[in-house]
């Protein structure tokens, strides 16, 4: 996947999947949110890992409710990476499914000096380019 | 168990160069004489090193990996500084300079060298901002968070922000920590910022970068290096220095307690703590980390002059990252073995017997070391 996005002249870092990640990415692309989920013992396990950290059975994919509260963010004021002219806001989002369940994510639709830790939110999937669609998140009634 | 190597090795020889923010010299040049003065400050020869250990790799957003250049391996320093009897050699590959520490401290105490050069170089790029950087792929853990715009100084601004949320604690809080560190750089003289004090109004009006994280938050890259020679217990106590013993050391993915455990020592009797300040927040993480406060009360701990030379705990008395520049935590070995010796001048902690030196934190490659008086 994810060919060079020279044609669109987005020069942010497209994710490169893995053996364990290449799921998350594709289903991103299909604008659903899943994440390796342990059938035996119940445990979402992100970032993917092969195993269940618990008892050592190979998560399976499963959907999200891409439902979640803001648990930390960042407001970058400066520039260090091409493609992201600041201001522009980092966020970790602790999903509903499992407290500590957290995915970092801006924050989109939204001004940066309205958000606050706390802050429901719900996924949003942003194309990127006709290979690359992102996970975002952002505020939800 | 723990005991099992609790004293056997020491500090026993310091080297280091002027810190500058860009420099003309190659690193080749930087780290050799850091190195130079490390083998002379212990008082031998470059027949008498027999073991090297390093943490060769750039880290700069932009690095190029070119040796002698940017980064700097074993082979580079050995063949500058001719150490034609070495016969143990490692350069870590990630982290910074705790592997080699722990490497050096193993090899000596398995006997199969006698004395280890360790040197950690670092190259602030011409040309370019230190964290600049572009990629089109972001891999491995970087493909949930790079495509987003996250960097090493976000996951630092994430901690403050929470702790702050959690705890209360504030930026002129954080400030009094600034200001400690800037102080006890006033008394090392290859400190960066020797010579200038940082007010409060300054600070608290300095550019942000990550909020809540600002300028004066960050550390300072420089180009510039830092050595040690470490020998063996036997050996350090026919040396000119009084001998900076490792009573005990723990990576940053043990438990906090494996470094009091393995020393003997207990945080009582430790009297100075070089704790790690690559992004000043470190500071109070530490703080609560190894147990010198509860949790959540670093803030007000650190406030008072609690942390400063002369207070309850002197903190990163040379004025760490943040004051002299980015050695990645080699200035805090350094500092914790010039303690140790008695040999830290205007910055002498009276009656120091024990100091621990924190390095990192613990989302990344790090390490805890007690320096002993033995």
């Amino acid at each position: 996947m994810a060919q060079s996005d020279v044609r669109t002249g987005d020069l942010r870092p497209a994710p490169f999947p893995d053996g364990e990640s290449a799921p998350y990415w594709a289903a991103a692309k299909a604008h659903k949110l899943e994440l390796p989920h342990c059938a035996a013992c119940g445990l979402f396990i992100f970032p993917p890992r092969a195993l269940c950290p618990t008892c050592w059975t190979p998560p399976v994919w499963s959907q999200v409710s891409g439902r979640g509260t803001i648990y930390t963010f960042t407001i970058m004021r400066d520039s260090f990476m091409k493609g992201f002219p600041p201001p522009y806001v980092v966020a970790e989002v602790e999903l509903e499914e499992q407290p500590g369940l957290r995915l970092v994510t801006n924050i989109v639709e939204c001004d940066v000096g309205d958000v606050r830790i706390g802050m429901p939110v719900e996924v949003a999937f942003e194309d990127r380019s006709e290979t690359v669609t992102v996970p975002q998140f952002r505020p939800r009634a | 168990m723990d005991a099992a190597l609790r004293n056997r090795t020491a500090i026993v020889g310091v080297g280091y160069t002027p810190m500058v923010r860009k420099s003309e010299h190659s690193l080749s040049r930087v780290a050799a004489e850091a190195g130079m003065h490390a083998i002379r400050d212990a008082g031998l020869k470059a027949g008498d090193i027999d073991g090297y250990a390093g943490t060769p790799v750039a880290q700069a957003g932009g690095a190029q990996h070119w040796d002698g250049v940017d980064e700097i391996s074993g082979r580079n320093v050995a063949s500058t500084l001719g150490l034609r009897n070495v016969r143990w050699l490692v350069d870590v590959a990630r982290g910074v300079v705790c592997d080699a520490i722990i490497e050096s401290v193993n090899a000596l105490h398995a006997g199969l060298c006698t004395n280890v050069l360790i040197v950690r170089a670092m190259y602030n790029p011409v040309g370019q901002r230190y964290a600049e950087r572009s990629a089109r792929f972001a891999g491995g853990s970087e493909q949930f968070t790079a495509p987003y715009g996250q960097q090493g100084i976000g996951r630092m601004a994430f901690w403050l922000q929470r702790y702050m949320h959690d705890t209360g604690a504030t930026k002129q809080e954080l400030y009094h920590v600034a200001k400690t560190l800037r102080d006890h750089a006033q008394l090392n003289p290859y400190a960066y910022w020797h010579g200038k004090l940082l007010s409060e109004e300054d600070y608290l009006a300095s550019r942000p970068i990550f909020e809540p994280m600002c300028v004066y938050d960050c550390d300072i890259p420089i180009t510039g290096a830092g050595a040690i020679v470490l020998t063996t217990a036997d050996r350090a106590k026919h040396l000119p220095h009084k001998p900076a013993y490792i009573s005990g050391y723990a990576t940053t993915y043990e438990p906090r307690q494996t470094v009091f455990d393995r020393s003997g020592v207990a945080r009582d009797e430790v009297h100075a703590a070089q704790l790690y300040d690559g992004f000043l927040p470190f500071i109070w993480h530490w703080l609560e980390s190894l147990g010198f406060c509860a949790k959540g009360e670093a803030h007000h701990f650190a406030l008072n002059g609690n942390i400063a030379l002369g207070g309850k705990l002197p903190v990163t008395t040379f004025g760490g990252s943040q004051g002299e520049g980015r050695l990645h935590g080699m200035g805090h070995i350094r500092e914790a073995a010039m303690q140790v010796m008695g040999r830290a001048g205007e910055r002498q902690v009276p009656n120091l017997h024990n100091c621990i030196v924190s390095i990192g934190v613990d989302w990344v490659p790090g390490g805890i070391f007690m320096v002993s008086a033995g």
